[in-house]
């Protein structure tokens, strides 16, 4: 603390001086060996006062026209979800694909995909924050905000899937005069139902105590009275004293520990929903684990695209850099290669079981009629990552992009593979189907992403989407102390 | 509030002797200290918020209450408030860096200050030890909590499934506590999360609405430390220069109300 002037000796002037390699001093280290100084993780010299200004200041101006554009786009496939919702509510869920042998269509695809993109958030901000993994704060507002989103759209599905979402308070222990007539606790369906809004309502609270000093960063610069109103009742009392903080951070580090294995529980009864049926193809023991680190996969896929798209819009490329940017990808090859190896492992055990109907399912899913699905999820969820092993394709923008959406598309054919090929050729020849999309289909599907991008423009408006108060912890203090303005006097 | 703009640049005539010696980086004229002043009316019904800074929810001795009154017209005539102004509310520190806003709250600290605090856009390691600030009870919050959550979803499993309506599932076990497992485990961490979340906020003060801001730039790039008024070892001299001493960018007596 005492030598702040000594450190911050390299200058970044911006993103493109980053190299990804830590910076080497020779003879500066112990001993007379090398020194080397992690790049920073903010560049352009940021100071306090910008951290703030460059965050906070997109949201007091008026919204660009892209940003109307794109909402626009966003509303409209929103109206379709809902017009979605309202056929197959008002009508019934037969207007969707769904058939005799495949009972299960888009709505649990998409609940799957969902509840997988909305993954990389709580991961972000919990798992990487315990083990002290600094480059999180410049993305993990973002990647909380579109976990909420992504869990709040996936929460729709099996409510819709109901059939009758009016009764699905049924779902929940409530007293009631029907016998009373509970919930059946052994079953998926009442664990999923427990495990989502848990995982919603921790998400959220996690996701408001990160905000909370920013909110008040916001209500001490507004000018106009409604809006320093909201925000200051959206900041609560918060006044920045230590003895908040204190508090504070104990929370923080005590829902990041509640936070890292409810990301692992969440995902894994999901799989449960596949994996307690008797069916081949769904009932395996490799499925938690697969499921889980297919959803890290995905939600830090759909991180990528966002913050690529959002550093340029928002002009937060000095704090969200290439850095940050190749820390992501280098996770994405990680998991999309464990992905890749479960796929390989059901392959495996489908053989060495021993077990024929293991064995016509898979022999089915890779070379049946639904192949091409199957292929459209291999190829892009464990090949195409592997362009990542090159460090110039982790930090190129363009290859990123395309990798990232190629992976969101493969791990959505995953979930169609998961719930289609198990489906649609049974243990009788004589119940086998097939099994496409109707109209309403994609309007679910199309609307879903709709939906998630509105939520998501419109908090890009409303709140900081770099977190703030975690950005200035990492900047050096040399950098980011403001001298004292030419006036900003003691007026006593 | 733009009246209240005019008044703090006059006030900043009357002390300026205190703050010279502390400024160390700029001289300023007082003039553009408006721009830091808009604070928000929010302290302006302060006169009860001197109790807040120490954690407790403790009712202090009603040092500052007995006049509120006296708060309001001193303020609007600018000049006259060194002699007759408002009470002291305390000592305002703005410092620029972490560092040295360390330094002087360990100085406090050692000072045997109790009714102060410091305020930072950013937490800063190491503040609590120098604060003098012993472990967040926090995690006894989670923990008890997270036991509650255990104990409500072990009583609603086994109660429903078992004593209020058992069901027979496949010739199962009535009790079949493998699968009450997964909720189990949610309804933990559901019930310690959010307690965790508004136990934090109860105890740091942040539900409480009325509070002292002493800085406008606190959310932002400045640090400061308030020492209150009401405080036992509250010397308004003695404060001023240790807090100088330590390198603080602006130190100035802070009346109430204001």
């Amino acid at each position: 603390m005492k030598a702040e002037s000594a450190t911050a000796s390299v200058a970044y002037p911006d993103d493109s001086a980053l190299s990804g390699y830590s910076h080497e001093e020779k003879g500066a280290g112990l001993l007379g060996g090398p020194l080397y100084e992690r790049e920073p993780l903010v560049t352009g010299g940021k100071n306090y006062k910008d951290v703030t200004a460059d965050v906070i200041g997109w949201s007091e101006r008026y919204p660009t026209r892209l940003w109307w554009i794109a909402l626009s786009i966003s509303g409209a496939l929103f109206s379709l979800f809902l017009v979605g919702m309202a056929g197959v509510v008002g009508i019934g869920t037969g207007l969707l694909g769904i058939n005799h042998p495949i009972g299960w269509g888009s709505f649990i695809i998409n609940f799957v995909f969902w509840i997988g993109i909305g993954h990389a958030g709580t991961l972000i901000s919990a798992i990487l924050f315990l083990f002290r993994q600094k480059w999180r704060t410049g993305i993990n507002r973002t990647a909380e905000a579109m976990t909420i989103f992504a869990v709040m759209v996936a929460g729709m599905f099996p409510l819709l899937h109901t059939g009758r979402p009016w009764f699905a308070y049924w779902l929940t222990p409530v007293p009631n005069g029907r016998g009373p007539l509970w919930p059946n606790f052994n079953s998926p369906l009442a664990w999923d139902v427990f495990a989502v809004s848990t995982y919603l309502t921790i998400s959220a609270v996690f996701w408001y105590m990160g905000l909370l000093p920013d909110l008040a960063s916001v209500r001490d610069r507004a000018r106009h009275k409604w809006r320093r109103f909201i925000y200051n009742t959206l900041s609560l009392g918060w006044n920045g004293s230590n003895r908040t903080w204190r508090h504070y951070e104990s929370a923080y580090l005590m829902l990041a520990g509640l936070s890292t294995p409810l990301v692992l529980s969440v995902h894994t009864i999901v799989s449960f929903d596949f994996a307690t049926a008797g069916l081949p193809g769904w009932h395996a023991t490799i499925f938690p684990p697969y499921f889980v680190i297919g959803a890290i996969f995905s939600g830090f896929a759909m991180v990528v695209t966002l913050m690529v798209i959002m550093r340029k819009v928002y002009g937060l490329e000095k704090y969200i850099t290439l850095n940050h940017l190749e820390a992501m990808n280098k996770i994405i090859m990680f998991t999309g290669m464990v992905v890749g190896f479960a796929y390989s492992t059901e392959f495996f055990m489908s053989w060495y079981s021993g077990n024929p109907y293991e064995g016509f399912i898979f022999t089915n899913r890779a070379f049946g009629p639904y192949s091409w699905a199957y292929w459209i999820m291999f190829t892009c969820n464990a090949f195409v990552p592997q362009l990542f092993w090159f460090k110039k394709f982790r930090r190129s923008i363009p290859v990123m992009f395309a990798v990232v959406i190629l992976v969101n598309v493969g791990m959505y054919f995953e979930r169609y593979v998961i719930v289609i090929t198990t489906l649609h050729r049974d243990f009788l020849p004589g119940s086998w189907g097939m099994y496409s999309f109707t109209v309403f289909d994609w309007m679910i599907l199309l609307g879903s992403f709709g939906m998630f991008m509105t939520f998501f423009l419109l908090f890009t408006r409303a709140f900081p989407v770099v977190a703030i108060s975690e950005v200035k912890g990492v900047i050096p203090p040399a950098q980011g102390r403001v001298a004292a303005e030419d006036g900003e006097v003691s007026h006593g | 509030m733009a009246s209240k703009k005019g008044k703090k640049s006059k006030k900043g005539k009357l002390n300026t002797k205190v703050e010279k010696a502390a400024i160390e980086e700029t001289a300023e004229p007082n003039a553009a200290a408006e721009t830091e002043a808009s604070e928000d009316s929010e302290d302006e019904v302060e006169a009860a918020a001197a109790k807040e800074s120490s954690d407790e929810p403790v009712e202090k001795p009603a040092k500052k209450e007995p006049a509120p009154p006296s708060q309001k017209p001193p303020k609007s005539k600018g000049k006259s408030r060194a002699t007759g102004g408002g009470k002291a509310a305390g000592v305002l520190a703005v410092f620029d860096q972490p560092g040295t806003t360390l330094e002087a709250a360990k100085q406090a600290r050692d000072r045997g200050f109790e009714k102060w605090d410091v305020y930072t856009p950013f937490p800063v390691h190491g503040m609590d030890e120098a604060m003098g600030l012993d472990r967040s009870p926090v995690p006894w919050i989670t923990f008890i909590m997270g036991v509650v959550g255990f104990a409500s979803a072990i009583i609603i499993q086994f109660g429903t499934m078992v004593y209020s309506w058992p069901l027979n599932f496949g010739g199962k076990p009535y009790a079949a506590w493998p699968s009450f497992v997964p909720i189990t485990f949610e309804m933990t961490v559901l019930f310690a999360g959010v307690s965790t979340a508004i136990g934090s906020l109860f105890l740091g003060g942040v539900l409480k609405f009325r509070k002292r801001k002493p800085h406008p730039a606190i959310t932002s790039h400045r640090f400061a430390i308030f020492v209150e008024a009401s405080d036992p070892k509250y010397d308004e001299g003695k404060t001023l220069s240790l807090f100088e001493q330590a390198g603080a960018i602006e130190v100035r007596a802070v009346k109430e109300g204001e």
